[in-house]
């Protein structure tokens, strides 16, 4: 599975599976979330998005849909650079989607509104994503970029 | 290869050319913008107070050492640059003072990437980026000490003495300042005791001793400024140290703000490098390690004790933990460099790079935003050319005897004074009891300013207020927020032809 440019020998032995884990269970927690959010009806879910004018449901059950495309790839071994591909375009758009819509607040409650359980929380939702998008995304270059180890 | 001769010269030509660019970028916002932090109207109140009225001081009550004051009219006197253009540029200078110390200070870091990575961190701390541009105590004072404990820090080399010397002095001039700054102390005194970074465990007893009390003794200069201006207003140690700690105990400082260790959510990057700094950090910690938790650890200590707690006080926490991320990466990277095993490279494949991303992305998901819109509060707020409040006192300053508002920044621009009593209406001076809205107006009654600005909700609430100001004053202006009255008697034309005054005025 190596590539010229991709992480090699004991870093691409352990590096790699452990990130890819990371990855498919901070999938799981946002996919499990946008999954409860949708059974309950929760109610961000109605309002509609500031900068997209769809409605929440739509965009969450669209990011859904995507994450859990990614779930199933990240699984098979054969797919594995397709899946650091893909996670790298998701956290892109991700990203773009909540910094352009910096000035449009709020954005889209992708975590199925779980942090409106705990108002105190409400603020970091937005935060968290943003954060979370620009993980995959930089991760997901440092896994296509980085240089043989000597 | 020849090496370049004038390195010196051409550094000095760089440095300079980039402060040039930047003066001249926030330029139009220390020179042009109304407001940049809410306690720059009583900050320019208590220095054209002291412009105009200096035997007055004695009665006004004021929480903070009169020295920012009496240096910035001392300035301003002799410069003829108005108060709150000075107030601002002092301000401006502690930050890039501090910034530039931490770039270059021998011995503070390994690496200069660690160096970068911290005053960015300083930088960045989520809603704090307007202060680095206002005229307010908090900024300076907090600057100032930090200098002054990163010059104490200096571990080595022939001018230890001098440097001790002058990093009391740097804090002693902080505390002068503002008392807040007092909380650096034990920090401080760490780095200085702390046996230096490189230095042989068996440091003297004696030379740590002697180093303390150089310190101390440069301390105690610093702090000469505080007792002179105190005895010069009349307040005396005691009256300052009182009129601090007034209100500490009222209901309303309890329910109106707190202290609480939910900041570390609005802060992950700065925290998280704090909290793992330990784990990586190389053994035995160097003294800015220690200084930098006894800092943290002082930080939240006075701020649960000392209520209430202002939001402008996160920059407490803002320069220790931007040192510890700092610190932490100087710590990796040394991890990196000295890895001899295959775990060791292993461990270090694993950690550096990951804690990297995680902590771009962190800084990416939650400082971002905030910076964005500190950036666009920046840039949209009001200018003063834009302001018709300011251009009218400005056309009158010179019927002007007093000028009455609660933020006193609309007056500052033409200097007229406030009464002494009125120019420190802080919240937890209302909150000690000191003084009640009933007082203002008397008091406000006794001295007939010729301008009063009152402020939309407060005094145009109270139907006092309003009756005295149908009786003695004509509303000229007013704004969004507040609105602008002179005296009858100066025969200045009522509301209704302030538009055609303004259109005179050019606006």
């Amino acid at each position: 599975m190596a590539r010229p440019n991709s992480l090699a020998g004991h870093v691409d032995s352990h590096v790699l599976p452990a990130w890819l884990w990371i990855c498919r269970i901070l999938l799981i927690i946002t996919l499990t979330a946008k999954l409860v959010g949708i059974a309950t009806d929760a109610p961000v879910l109605i309002q509609m998005d500031s900068l997209t004018g769809l409605s929440n449901k739509t965009i969450v059950l669209l990011a859904a849909y995507v994450e859990s495309a990614l779930l199933m790839m990240s699984l098979f071994p054969t797919l594995r650079w397709h899946f650091v591909y893909a996670l790298n375009s998701f956290g892109l758009v991700i990203l773009a989607y909540r910094l352009w819509s910096f000035d449009t607040r709020p954005s889209c409650p992708c975590l199925g509104g779980i942090f409106h359980w705990s108002e105190s929380f409400t603020k970091y939702e937005d935060r968290l994503l943003t954060s979370l998008a620009a993980w995959f995304l930089i991760s997901g270059m440092a896994c296509l970029f980085k240089p043989h180890q000597q | 290869m020849m090496r370049f001769p004038h390195r010196a010269i051409a550094l000095a030509i760089g440095i300079a050319a980039i402060s040039g660019v930047f003066l001249l970028a926030v330029w139009p916002v220390l020179h042009g913008r109304i407001e940049m932090g809410g306690d720059e109207g009583i900050e320019a109140a208590k220095a054209i107070l002291l412009l105009k009225h200096p035997t007055l001081i004695s009665q006004t009550w004021n929480d903070q050492p009169w020295t920012h004051s009496l240096a910035v009219a001392m300035l301003s006197r002799a410069s003829g640059i108005s108060p709150v253009l000075l107030m601002r540029l002092m301000t401006l200078m502690c930050v890039v003072a501090v910034c530039l110390q931490i770039l270059s200070q021998p011995g503070l870091f390994f690496s200069r990437t660690a160096r970068m990575i911290s005053v960015f961190l300083i930088l960045s701390w989520p809603g704090i980026q307007h202060l680095f541009l206002a005229g307010m105590l908090e900024v300076p004072a907090t600057f100032l000490a930090w200098s002054g404990i990163l010059l104490a820090s200096r571990s080595a080399g022939p001018n230890r003495g001098s440097a001790l010397v002058g990093g009391g002095l740097l804090l002693g001039l902080a505390t002068s300042l503002k008392l807040t700054a007092l909380i650096w102390l034990p920090a401080a005194m760490l780095a200085v005791l702390l046996p230096a970074r490189g230095a042989s465990d068996s440091a003297d007893a004696r030379a740590c001793f002697g180093g303390a009390l150089k310190f101390l003794a440069g301390v105690l200069c610093g702090v000469a400024p505080l007792l002179a201006s105190t005895v010069h207003a009349g307040s005396g140690l005691l009256g300052l140290i009182g009129a601090h700690a007034a209100g500490l105990s009222s209901d309303e400082v309890t329910d109106e703000s707190s202290f609480s260790l939910g900041l570390i959510l609005d802060a992950p990057v700065h925290f998280l490098g704090a909290m793992l700094l330990p784990v990586f950090a190389v053994r035995p910690f160097g003294p800015l390690v220690w200084t930098t938790y006894a800092a943290l650890a002082a930080a939240v200590v006075a701020h649960c004790l000392h209520r209430p707690f202002w939001w402008y006080y996160e920059l407490h926490f803002a320069i220790p933990t931007a040192l510890m991320v700092g610190l932490l990466i100087d710590a990796l990277q040394q991890t990196r460099l000295l890895r001899r095993t295959a775990t060791e490279e292993l461990a270090s494949a694993a950690v550096f790079h990951p804690l990297a991303i995680l902590l771009t992305a962190l800084w990416i998901g939650f400082y971002l935003q905030p910076l964005n819109k500190e950036i666009r509060m920046i840039a949209s707020a009001t200018r003063v050319r834009d302001s018709g409040i300011i251009r009218l006192i400005e056309k009158h300053k010179n019927a002007l005897n007093w000028g009455y508002s609660r933020n006193p920044i609309y007056l500052a621009y033409s200097q007229v004074p406030v009464p002494p009593e009125l120019a420190v209406l802080a919240k937890k001076r209302f909150w000690a009891g000191h003084i009640s809205e009933e007082a203002v107006l008397k008091t406000v009654q006794a001295y007939e300013p010729s301008v009063v600005v009152v402020s939309k909700g407060l005094e145009t609430e109270n139907a006092a207020w309003l009756h005295y100001l149908s009786e003695k004053y004509t509303l000229t202006a007013q704004d969004p927020l507040v609105m602008l009255y002179f005296k009858k008697d100066l025969g200045v034309p009522e509301l209704t032809d302030t538009k055609a005054m303004l259109e005179k005025l050019g606006m």
